[in-house]
């Protein structure tokens, strides 16, 4: 099943709501980040048409024109109407917005995969295990 | 039809590797056919900036979610734990963490110590130097002197703790609890041509690196050279046997999707827990109504698998998050039975250093720690790389009840019955869940933690399968002997998890490669009348 330019563009402000363009952050809504959210959503086409119309019901077709405080309220309402079918949209909308390179430079992340960089991982305090050490065994012989 | 091997080995996992690496010295023909294919580590996820969607899409650890042309599918409709595995060369090594804890000597003897399931027939000390050896293969890191474990051979320099680890550290320290560096099959230096970890934080997902050891990179290159073939795409349906009960070779669909018989002088079954007895019981004969190897009606019964809780604390100080591998320290503090504690047997704590900023978001959303709408950004801020955990993998008793048995209408792309699973938790497990989280609440909120959440079970959690085609000497109340040859088919063995008596509190992988190791050993000694 594959979604219409109208449920597209539809979500598309579903999800702006779900993660939204606030405290000087990118919205799920961005261009950039929808375009990438957007080729991704076939697989999960069902669940999303299914949170179109609950949110097109809840909201009597004018959803996008209403204040984001009632947009919220009523995601909530069709949250927990769907359950599961609404947390599949959740889940591609934050997987998809948080691997934007503008995304997770603002949250003093690194872009890009973790392989072929790598991170960097301090040894931390090996110091903690001394008492442990002292330990005498307790595995139980038999 | 095809010319007759020595060995048919039907899994090219954990065990499978393990076996016919050993196996290779006798210079017998040997053949391993495996339903996957070879994995390519340019293909895992941290290679590509999708890598966090991929762990919820086609590199997924749940077969049921992945769903590659290898993949069979599952009726796991009545078990509150699902069913992880990978299929293809590696099996479930490629999709695992990497921990590499042994079993202690008291698992061996949980009958004469503790008074429930049964003993094992064999020891640790039959299988501690095949865990050295495979040790050896595989490439550990660690730490030797662990008081809550008998005394290991040198291992590479542990995995660091990181901030996150030496958090958790500070916790059990201040308990005054166990915790160690945990074993870990992840190269910390160069090991036999692989190299180091590089904090990749993403070994459950396959390491690109290839610091992490999975048998398709360890064992099964050596076997190859050795001589060993391995044919993939190579799904087996059926043991077939002759009129006097000794199996003949398998039947098989190849890569061409053609029905082809291998014929064997010795079959090996290494397709863990749940692969296993679901080949077994599909091969039904004259000989063999039941089930193949199945006169104790015990094949697919007493599935085990590790019931697990977790424990997330956050913190005001920054952590870690997803940089670095999740393995770093382990505690087996309630290990050994204590009847005081309501339950019998024990558990293993093991660190989980964190996950990546989408799937810190994704936990903290479902836990409704951080809402979707106004005032996602600045919850979020307050918790990315701020939490860390770990979790409890507790012992699980066999079960009768608990079962792997053929779905009577689901079945795979070649029209093979799938497996069906049927599993409880038991009054024992929920005890041990439920002190697991208590005590490990505690333990994060002695390192510092403001806030702590716990869960159990962790329904994604069924990667350990075990104990359906047990070990035992008596064939009334066991599968297979105790060197892993069927009581009812003479040139018939049995490798995987399956053999388990008991599941101990501890990750399998390196007690079944230890135990691949040891079959096959017992094999090479009696090769002059090892069908008697």
């Amino acid at each position: 099943m594959a979604l219409t330019d109208q449920q597209i563009e539809a979500f598309r402000t579903i999800a702006g709501r779900i993660i939204p363009a606030e405290d000087g952050a990118l919205g799920a809504d961005d261009a950039t980040i929808f375009a990438d959210l957007s080729s991704s959503l076939n697989d999960i086409a069902p669940a999303i048409a299914s949170i179109i119309d609950a949110v097109n019901l809840e909201g009597f077709g004018r959803f996008a024109q209403l204040p984001s405080v009632e947009q919220d309220v009523i995601l909530r309402k069709v949250q927990g109407a769907l359950g599961m079918t609404f947390w599949a949209a959740v889940q591609r909308v934050t997987l998809c917005y948080y691997r934007d390179d503008r995304v997770l430079s603002a949250l003093g992340l690194r872009p890009g995969p973790p392989f072929p960089r790598g991170q960097v991982l301090e040894q931390g305090d090996w110091s903690l295990l001394d008492p442990v050490k002292a330990r005498q065994p307790f595995w139980r012989e038999t | 039809m095809l010319e007759t091997v020595d060995v048919v080995i039907v899994g090219a996992g954990a065990s499978g590797a393990a076996v016919a690496w050993s196996l290779a010295d006798t210079r017998m023909q040997i053949v391993c056919l495996d339903q996957g294919d070879w994995p390519n580590p340019a293909n895992f996820p941290s290679a590509g900036r999708d890598w966090e969607a991929r762990q919820h899409t086609d590199h997924s650890f749940n077969p049921s979610v992945r769903r590659a042309a290898a993949d069979y599918p599952i009726n796991e409709d009545a078990s509150p734990i699902k069913i992880a595995n990978y299929n293809g060369i590696g099996g479930g090594t490629v999709l695992y963490a990497g921990h590499f804890p042994r079993f202690h000597p008291s698992d061996f003897r949980v009958k004469t110590l503790d008074g429930v399931a049964d003993d094992w027939p064999i020891d640790y000390a039959t299988l501690e130097p095949f865990y050295d050896r495979n040790d050896a293969i595989m490439g550990v890191a660690g730490l030797r002197g662990d008081p809550a474990n008998p005394l290991k051979p040198e291992r590479m320099p542990p995995l660091p703790l990181g901030k996150s680890a030496a958090a958790v550290a500070r916790g059990f320290n201040a308990q005054g609890w166990h915790w160690w560096p945990s074993d870990s099959a992840i190269a910390t230096q160069e090991h036999e041509g692989r190299a180091p970890c590089i904090n990749l934080g993403h070994c459950l997902y396959g390491c690109a690196q290839g610091a992490k050891a999975s048998t398709d990179i360890t064992y099964w290159p050596l076997a190859v050279r050795a001589g060993v073939e391995v044919r993939t795409h190579s799904r087996v349906r059926e043991v077939c046997v002759d009129d006097q009960g000794m199996a003949t070779g398998v039947i098989y669909f190849d890569a061409a999707g053609q029905e082809q018989f291998q014929p064997a002088h010795m079959v090996i079954m290494a397709c863990n827990g749940v692969g296993t007895p679901r080949i077994l019981l599909n091969s039904r004969s004259k000989l063999f109504p039941d089930g193949l190897a199945n006169s104790s009606g015990l094949v697919g019964r007493n599935l085990m698998f590790h019931p697990y809780a977790s424990i997330t604390g956050y913190f005001d100080e920054p952590l870690d998050g997803g940089r670095g591998p999740s393995n770093g320290l382990w505690s087996q503090e309630f290990y050994e039975t204590d009847p005081g504690r309501g339950f019998v047997r024990g558990y293993t704590y093991e660190f989980s250093r964190g996950g990546g900023p989408a799937s810190q978001a994704l936990g903290a959303i479902g836990s409704g720690r951080v809402p979707i709408g106004s005032g996602h950004h600045k919850a979020f801020r307050k918790r990315l790389d701020h939490s860390t955990g770990m979790v409890a993998i507790c012992e699980d008793l066999p079960e009768a009840h608990n079962t792997v048995t053929l779905d009577p209408t689901l079945t795979d792309a070649h029209g093979i019955p799938a497996p069906k699973i049927n599993y409880t938790i038991s009054e024992n497990s929920q005890r041990m869940l439920d002190f697991a989280m208590a005590r490990g609440a505690e333990v994060m909120k002695a390192a510092g933690a403001y806030e702590v959440q716990t869960a159990a079970p962790l329904s994604f959690g069924g990667w350990h399968l075990m104990g359906t085609a047990r070990m035992g000497r008596d064939p009334k109340t066991s599968v297979v002997n105790d060197w892993g040859r069927s009581h009812d088919v003479k040139n018939l063995f049995v490798v995987d998890g399956s053999l388990f008596v008991t599941s101990a509190g501890v990750n399998p992988t390196s007690t079944i490669q230890a135990l691949a190791l040891y079959v096959a050993d017992a094999i090479k000694s009696r090769l002059a009348n090892l069908f008697d």
